[in-house]
């Protein structure tokens, strides 16, 4: 196979190439121009901030009437909200012209994942998650996004952090309730240090409790009306008294000590090799070499997690421009990259519901792990069918507009075998077929 | 030409040995097994007491209000129960033993949340976090972990299959039908591409043997879905050399509102279903069918009382079936806790009077000779105190 890195800038670090672009760009280029703050942002303004979700939710549930139909009408509105964020989502990244900045904030969105499958709060807002924790600090801080994910209402709520209190706290010694360990194990074991990372089960426990008082405001006030408001600390949850983690101390400090431990937990050595292999995996290969990852380990761990310079330090690595490795597209990549080589812009509902019968649709992981990265996880044989089922109805939404045949073949993908690939594009009965054929090749699965 | 295509296509993978992931043919570490076990989820909690009738409970008029049946409408059981109107074509089941209706069971925490009873319902456990897996996806783990043996069919992958085992899943499409000259040509590319070949042999396989019954092709809606599924189920299943352990899931069966009697919404659907376990059975050889377990549940049973709405709300004990020419069956497995006002859980739901796990264990012990270690500890961790059913499996 021939490997053309401009190909591989389009692909493997992008969404997909678009038929003219090849031609036009200088790869490297054309990534680094693309590693700055405002190139991750979803420029969509029609959608609503998470005060003003939580305020349309609440116009929504004070229509009056019974409180089941109250109930519902908020959830109802909710679930607006929710197709909209997923469909501009989807159409962002079909449309975007800095699709190496996507492809980074679509992986961060998925390493600090949140679900749609669960808590109806969570799905409302999972949009909103996604453009004011993850996107912002896409080429920022990873401190930064760690700990504005750690605020958002959706993470509180998702992993149950809301419901946890200290033990000895005011409200926790009132009511006999306790610790909730789920958010400070997956902030070790999934965000940060990685489940192979050197914690104990007691540095989960040090970690909830120095955790305990961060919760989501209205909460509190509870079924009096309050409504859920943006992060707050509540001092009568949180556990009195110093803390160890990580065989360091901790002074009591209220919620600084949250903000001390994620400090800390991202300076974390074991932090910057988990990412750094995860970020491999994603852009590189299914089994990332050492090298790679120590290299990406290293401007991590040097530059404390300006994940600009480790964006930077990914496109040094020449065996992704250059290995035969491959990586094989997600469904949710799959799409994107048919409608961006058939400059299908616009989305709908059937779309959405391809993308969950390949159990691939937005915010929606079955776990806090997020979605697999590896051609294992994709590959299974319903999905594959399903790309071809996909591939023909996208290419009957070209209908009427000269899309070029030959320069989809020629500058989106990297064909294994040519002459095989055109042979039986010759065979097919008409041009849309010819279309899908190439869309549902096994050519265009990979990037 | 075009089949003949495929089937050459198919022909040539088989000769060349099917060696990883998703190919349908693999033996696995353990002794291989041709015991055959479905999983099917009834979601929305199917009315228990609506479809294995307790009409003999001297308060069962009373209790159940609109929603009690009429004596003639009802295929008589035993003394105390009788089959739904809609359930009557698996009377013959019945009388012949491969049915074995099972009341007052539960799970093991009680919630009347759908989504913390689904949860706890599919991963094995006895609350609603902990687990990212699901009890048929460990249980397909101990059996050794080969690939081939789970399929979920007719839709994404459930919590019950989910896990460290590769399943299959297959289901029926509406563009794929009139595609095979498509897929035949892509078939040609899939077969040169050393990683792909494989999953796409597999989803041909899985395809030929559904449509070879007509159950591939379109996506039937609504009620007919479960005839489709259940035969496509059915017919992965006999294969000598395809999946042994399946899950298939329906929705719909959260009645709050006009639940109705005989030939009603909630009848209609138990129709569905009945018809669609007869289905299932037809894809089967008399000794492959001899060796295989059906079991049928759902999340939580539903209040005893009807509503204000003619419907039922979220209750606690439950009623499952089992079906399969392994079944013990021909009777009705309860420990009956009745339903007079006093004897009710809170005053208004059917008592539980056993663990789900308790069932899940007996079948999976009897169909794949589990240990119990294994049973207690892997496929439904921390369950030591819950013991299987014995009986229920000739």
């Amino acid at each position: 196979m021939q490997i053309d890195p401009r190909l591989r800038a389009l692909n493997r670090f992008g969404l997909g190439a678009r038929p003219g672009e090849l031609g036009q760009i200088d790869p490297k280029g054309w990534l680094r121009a693309q590693v700055q703050p405002t190139a991750a942002i979803n420029p969509d303004k029609s959608l609503l901030t998470t005060e003003a979700m939580i305020d349309a939710l609440a116009a929504a549930r004070n229509t009056g009437g019974m409180a089941q139909d109250r109930r519902q009408a908020m959830r109802k509105q909710g679930r607006e909200m929710a197709g909209r964020e997923v469909l501009s989502a989807l159409r962002h990244a079909a449309t975007t012209q800095t699709p190496f900045a996507e492809r980074l904030a679509r992986f961060w969105s998925n390493h600090f994942a949140i679900s749609m499958q669960g808590e109806p709060l969570v799905s409302h807002l999972a949009g909103a998650y996604e453009r004011e924790a993850i996107r912002p600090h896409v080429f920022g801080r990873f401190e930064d996004m760690t700990l504005a994910s750690a605020m958002h209402p959706a993470m509180l709520i998702y992993l149950d952090q809301t419901r946890s209190i200290g033990p000895n706290s005011r409200a926790g010694r009132k009511n006999g309730r306790g610790l909730n360990e789920n958010y400070a194990r997956e902030l070790l074991e999934l965000h940060t240090l990685g489940v192979d990372g050197g914690y104990t089960q007691d540095d989960v426990r040090q970690l909830a409790l120095m955790l305990t008082g961060w919760t989501v405001g209205g909460l509190a006030r509870g079924r009096n009306g309050g409504e859920p408001l943006p992060f707050s600390f509540a001092d009568r949850l949180h556990e009195p008294g110093a803390k160890i983690l990580l065989q360091r101390r901790f002074d009591a400090a209220g919620e600084q000590e949250g903000r001390r431990a994620i400090a800390m937990l991202c300076r974390h050595p074991s932090t910057a090799r988990f990412i750094a292999t995860k970020l491999v995996r994603h852009f590189v290969a299914d089994r990332p070499q050492q090298a790679d990852v120590d290299a990406i380990a290293h401007v991590f761990q040097r530059t404390g997690g300006d994940l600009r310079a480790v964006s930077l330090a990914l496109l040094e690595r020449d065996s992704a421009f250059y290995g035969t490795e491959r990586k094989f597209r997600t469904p949710q990549d799959f799409i994107i990259a048919a409608a961006r080589a058939l400059r299908v812009n616009d989305f709908d509902r059937a779309t959405l519901r391809a993308l969950q019968s390949m159990r691939h649709a937005f915010w929606s992981p079955p776990s806090p792990a997020g979605y697999g990265d590896t051609v294992q996880g994709w590959a299974d044989p319903d999905s594959l069918l399903r790309r071809a089922d996909l591939a023909k109805a996208l290419t009957r939404r070209t209908r009427g507009r000269n899309t070029d045949i030959g320069a989809i073949l020629a500058e989106t993908m990297e064909v294994a075998n040519p002459s095989a690939l055109v042979q039986i594009l010759d065979q097919q009965p008409d041009r849309n077929t010819q279309l899908a054929l190439l869309l549902a090749s096994p050519d265009f699965q990979w990037r | 030409m075009r089949a003949l295509n495929r089937r050459s296509f198919l022909g040539a993978a088989c000769a060349g040995g099917l060696a990883t992931t998703f190919a349908p043919s693999l033996s696995f570490a353990r002794a291989s097994t041709d015991r055959r076990f479905v999983f099917v989820l009834l979601r929305g909690a199917m009315d228990g007491l609506h479809a294995i009738v307790p009409a003999g409970d001297p308060h069962y008029r009373a209790a159940r209000g609109s929603l009690a049946y009429a004596a003639n409408d009802l295929t008589r059981l035993d003394g105390m129960f009788g089959l739904a109107p809609g359930l009557s074509p698996l009377a013959a089941s019945y009388r012949s033993g491969e049915l074995l209706p099972v009341q007052g069971l539960a799970i093991p925490y009680r919630t009347r949340s759908h989504f913390d009873a689904q949860s706890i319902l599919e991963t094995g456990l006895d609350k609603p976090v902990g687990a990212a897996s699901g009890w048929l996806n460990r249980t397909l783990e101990v059996l050794g972990g080969a690939s081939s043996q789970g399929i979920a069919v007719g839709g994404p992958l459930p919590l019950s299959m989910q896990g460290r085992v590769p399943v299959a899943t297959w289901a029926p499409s509406a563009l794929r039908s009139g595609n095979e000259a498509f897929i035949d040509d892509l078939s040609q590319l899939y077969n040169l591409d050393p990683v792909l070949a494989d999953p796409f042999t597999a989803a041909l396989t899985l395809q030929e043997q559904a449509m070879d019954m007509d159950a591939g092709g379109t996506s039937k809606r609504g009620l007919a879905q479960f005839e489709q599924l259940f035969a496509a189920t059915g017919r992965f299943l006999n294969a000598a050399d395809g999946a042994r352990i399946a899950s298939l899931e329906f929705s719909g069966w959260d009645t709050h509102v006009g639940q109705g009697l005989a030939n009603g919404t909630l009848d209609r659907r138990l129709s569905a279903l009945a018809t669609g376990l007869l289905a299932l059975k037809s894809q089967f050889s008399a000794d492959a069918w001899s060796k295989t377990v059906v079991v049928v549940a759902t999340e939580f049973g539903r209040t005893v009382a009807t509503n204000g709405s003619g419907g039922t709300d979220h209750g606690t004990g439950g009623a499952a079936l089992l079906y399969g020419g392994a079944v013990r069956g021909g009777r009705v497995l309860a420990d009956w806790p009745g339903l007079a006002s006093n004897q009710l859980f809170e005053q208004r739901d059917l008592r539980p009077t056993f663990d789900t796990r308790q069932l899940l264990k007996g079948v999976l012990a009897a169909q794949f000779d589990l240990r119990a270690a294994e049973l207690d500890r892997l496929v439904f961790p921390d369950s030591q105190g819950v013991p299987a059913l014995a009986g229920l499996v000739r």
